[in-house]
């Protein structure tokens, strides 16, 4: 195996954190994906905490060019992501797992956002699973605080999938975070032990603070998941760990939990999709006739939307042929959900159903629609 | 809580203030100085926005920065002092030692933008201190500055004398160092801290310690402040030992690498690399602290934690605090001084007299920047008139007001929405129920299935509960028996723990 030889960057945009617990199978891979898909913007501080497994010994061999810490015992995964962070001179903090691939052009999207929008802290990529399938496009909580990931083992290409917008949390495993705002909340939150819940609980702490945390799919990673942490696992302690942690949480998230949908959310799209749109300050809902053309009256009114509702969930549903235009990937990249289908009453009937009362505001005139949203929308009627 | 935001470059209905310092070192007091400035900025003129400069700023940044690296002030040329007089409306110099006349990255500090520039940018000095007397040459130059400064603040009385022994005929004031200011750092920041330090083994978890801290500059007293420490180590119970670096550019790792082993005993050893939040932590929850950093004694003051200023290299800075606070009985200048010193600062009518200091300092840190704002303001307002803009001014404030109670709205306005937003979550499930969709009845047996569930947490939930009341029933119980015993009957701590359990606290 060729050593690992990370650039040395005098004044880096971005410090990557990795913590590595365990995960020797796929540790040498992770930081082969960094070095191949990164450009030289960032340095790396991976901190160990010893599972005896070897993992150690392979980053004092082969990793040169990064700052390695090497702990004496398991601090786990809060203490030591604040550890390697303050490790960092990066103006950006990149929390990467010890099993994740990232994939080539992953970082610039992340980055683009972080530089031009001062109202995010946290911003992180579509989690595809080593299969390929979707492992996670964003995480939402329910009432109970636990956790849902959207669209977990549905296809990525689908256009739900496929637009930035906020979020309640990001799995911590790839999170690129403000270190101004990472550092003046505190930090990742060691009450939460060896693990589970610090990185919602670090989301909603930057959310306090009035900041955003922003799903960004045009990046994207593999998360193996399971590859790190094989100890907890193996004792079986990893239930009794999150259950505690889930309490925890609860607890002190509480209030802003209050206005999130009950559980379960798994298999009730209806309370999937309030889940999701929570953060949204704003639902606009826009139907059309047919796929809008760029310029069009429609297009226009998404442009005009978006430009100013930034926080506003927009959604497009248009009736027209399904399938992928070269128009789809603008709107999605806007920020627009997309959902197109043909003039078919059953095919539409559900989908408004799924979301009844869920709108803000209905714009455009789609004849065939107009029962389906004086029924399923009659909050967005003025008298 | 409040975000710090450096750089907003695209404000510009307030003045744009410029705060200048060495804030491209590993120094925790250096590092601190720009964000208490603009938040203490910022609350008096909430449009404004603040830009640090330091002499290498960004192109040497240091992780104790947290995130918020300066801007480089750059070479002491004309065309360069010309783009910062044209880019700021105020400049405030300030945060430290910085009248070092024989360097040139300070040239910025003492120098300035120059008399014409300042004419239109003024400059002010706030908390500056000079570390040495003057050569006749360099009070000369001094002096030259002074002149131009639209006003001089320093931070002791010291300083203030070698000012004045330039033959400067300004008006010098004292205004302590802003360190003093209380809530720096949030307190759930403070405590969130604390638990990584002892995740970390590097703060004790029973007891609160007395931290230690030292530069280079002493590094050869540490076996003398070692024994000392060790003579009185006993008479304060024994508490646990932290080691911190508060300025890892002053070598203060020397004088811990030097100190550990003649302290001869466990240490708890917190790293060079931790946020300044960790060393406001480690400080606001010490027993006591004994050090040679300025603003290690600052925040301990701040918090109420006692300290011993140890002066071994007999710096300017640390007789002026003393000074300025009353503090000269714990003011050593050799290690064989530290045993009694620790004595008197540990005394219990010690906190006591650190509020009534608090209390003497607070009001003149706030006045200073009561008056670096107003003089920001009024140099804002004049550049406005000069650019005939004289309205300016005026929309900005109502702008502010305008923004101030916009804020209020939208906060209420989220709250009204969420809850809306839910109701109209559970309408929809309502009347899908109703209209029977998907299955009638088993839509709602899987509802009523849904809603069981959650019962049986709730419930789970309570049995918790129920049982930790059970368990704390059980020790109070357990301690009124050993009350009833002579040998506790007296114990005050145990006094106290007993009230506050019969107040149904933890």
């Amino acid at each position: 195996m060729s050593p690992l030889r990370f650039p040395t960057v005098p004044r880096p945009e971005v410090s990557v954190v990795m913590v590595a617990y365990g995960g020797l199978a796929w540790t040498e891979r992770a930081l082969r994906a960094l070095l191949d898909h990164t450009a030289p913007v960032y340095e790396l501080i991976v901190v160990d905490n010893p599972a005896g497994d070897g993992t150690a010994e392979l980053l004092t061999r082969e990793v040169q060019g990064a700052t390695l810490l090497l702990n004496s015992a398991n601090v786990g995964f809060s203490a030591a992501c604040n550890q390697g962070a303050a490790h960092a001179r990066g103006r950006h903090l990149a929390f990467l797992n010890n099993d994740l691939f990232v994939h080539p052009g992953w970082l610039p999207p992340l980055l683009a956002i972080l530089e031009t929008d001062r109202t995010v802290a946290a911003v992180g990529p579509c989690f595809l699973n080593l299969d390929g399938s979707l492992q996670e496009a964003g995480a939402m909580l329910s009432r109970s605080g636990a956790p849902y990931e959207y669209g977990c083992e549905d296809d990525p290409g689908r256009p739900q999938y496929r637009f930035p917008r906020t979020v309640d949390y990001l799995a911590g495993a790839c999170l690129l975070v403000r270190r101004s705002a990472f550092c003046a909340t505190g930090g990742f939150d060691p009450v939460f032990g060896l693990g589970y819940y610090e990185d919602a609980d670090l989301c909603l702490r930057l959310a306090a603070a009035g900041y955003r945390t922003v799903y960004e799919p045009r990046s994207v990673v593999t998360h193996v998941r399971g590859g790190s942490g094989a100890s907890i696992r193996e004792t079986g302690a990893l239930q009794a760990l999150v259950l505690r942690n889930q309490a925890l949480f609860e607890e002190r998230w509480r209030p802003l939990l209050a206005v999130r949908p009950f559980p379960p959310l798994a298999g009730n799209p209806r309370r999937i999709l309030a889940a999701r749109d929570v953060p949204a300050e704003a639902r606009f809902l826009v139907v059309s006739p047919g796929f809008p053309g760029p310029g069009s009256a429609t297009w226009v009114l998404l442009e005009g939307l978006r430009h100013e509702h930034p926080r506003a969930q927009v959604t497009l549903a248009a009736v027209d042929e399904p399938g992928e235009r070269p128009e789809t990937g603008q709107l999605l990249a806007l920020g627009v959900e997309v959902e197109v289908r043909r003039d078919t009453w059953d095919g539409w009937s559900a989908w408004f159903a799924e979301r009844r009362f869920h709108y803000d505001a209905v714009y455009g005139a789609v004849p065939a629609f107009d029962e389906l949203i004086r029924r399923t929308q009659p909050q967005t009627f003025t008298a | 809580m409040e975000r710090v935001a450096f750089g907003q470059a695209g404000e510009s209905l307030g003045p744009r203030i410029g705060v200048w310092g060495t804030f491209d070192l590993a120094h925790y007091g250096d590092l601190l100085f720009p964000r208490i400035f603009e938040r203490e900025i910022l609350r008096r003129l909430p449009l404004a926005a603040v830009l640090p400069y330091a002499p290498l700023g960004h192109l040497h940044p240091v992780a104790l920065d947290g995130g918020l690296p300066a801007d480089p002030l750059g070479p002491w040329e004309p065309a360069r002092r010309a783009a910062l007089a044209a880019e700021l409306d105020f400049v405030a110099v300030g945060g430290g030692e910085l009248l070092h006349l024989d360097d040139e990255a300070c040239r910025f500090f003492v120098d300035g933008l120059g008399p014409e520039l300042e004419a239109a940018c003024p400059i002010a000095w706030q908390a500056v201190g000079a570390p040495r007397a003057f050569t006749p040459e360099e009070a000369m130059r001094v002096r030259e500055a002074l002149a131009t400064k639209v006003w001089i603040a320093v931070r002791d009385e010291i300083t203030r004398e070698r000012l004045l022994a330039t033959g400067t005929d300004r008006e010098i004031d004292v205004v302590p160092d802003p360190t003093l200011l209380p809530d720096l750092f949030p307190a759930d920041v403070l405590a969130r801290r604390l638990r990584f330090l002892r995740t970390m083994g590097w703060y004790p978890v029973d007891r609160p310690p007395l931290v230690l801290q030292g530069s280079a500059a002493i590094a050869r007293h540490a076996p003398g402040f070692a024994e000392a420490v060790r003579a009185v180590l006993g008479e304060l119970g024994h508490p646990p030992l932290v080691l911190i670096e508060t300025s890892p550019c002053h070598g203060d790792g020397a004088f811990l690498d030097a100190l550990v082993p003649e302290l001869r005993g466990p240490v708890h050893r917190m790293p060079a690399a931790v946020a300044l939040e960790d060393v406001a932590a480690a400080l606001a929850n010490a027993r006591a602290f004994a050090g040679s950093s300025l603003h290690g004694s600052l925040t301990a003051l701040s918090h109420g934690v006692p300290f011993v200023i140890a002066n071994l290299a007999g710096a300017a800075r640390l007789d002026g605090f003393a000074r300025l606070t009353g503090q000269q009985d714990v003011l050593i200048h050799r290690t064989a001084e530290l045993p009694d010193a620790l004595r008197r600062a540990v005394a219990p009518d010690r906190p006591a007299a650190l509020r009534s200091v608090l209390a003497r300092l607070l009001p003149r840190v706030a006045a200073g920047f009561d008056r670096l704002a107003g003089l920001a303001e009024q140099a804002w307002i004049a550049r406005a008139e000069r650019g005939a803009r004289p309205g300016l001014p005026a929309m900005a404030r109502e702008l502010a007001a305008a923004r101030e109670r916009q804020r209020d709205l939208l906060r209420d306005r989220e709250t009204l929405r969420a809850r809306l937003v839910e109701e109209r979550l559970r309408f929809a499930e309502i009347v899908d129920a109703l209209e029977g969709a998907g299955g009638g009845s088993s839509e709602i047996a899987e509802r009523a299935a849904e809603l069981r569930s959650w019962v049986e947490i709730l419930e789970a939930r309570v049995a918790q509960a129920d049982h930790g009341r059970e368990q704390a029933e059980a020790r109070l119980a357990g301690y009124e028996r050993l009350l009833g015993t002579r040998m506790l009957r007296g114990a005050a701590r145990l006094q106290r723990l007993l009230a506050r359990l019969r107040r149904g606290g933890p």
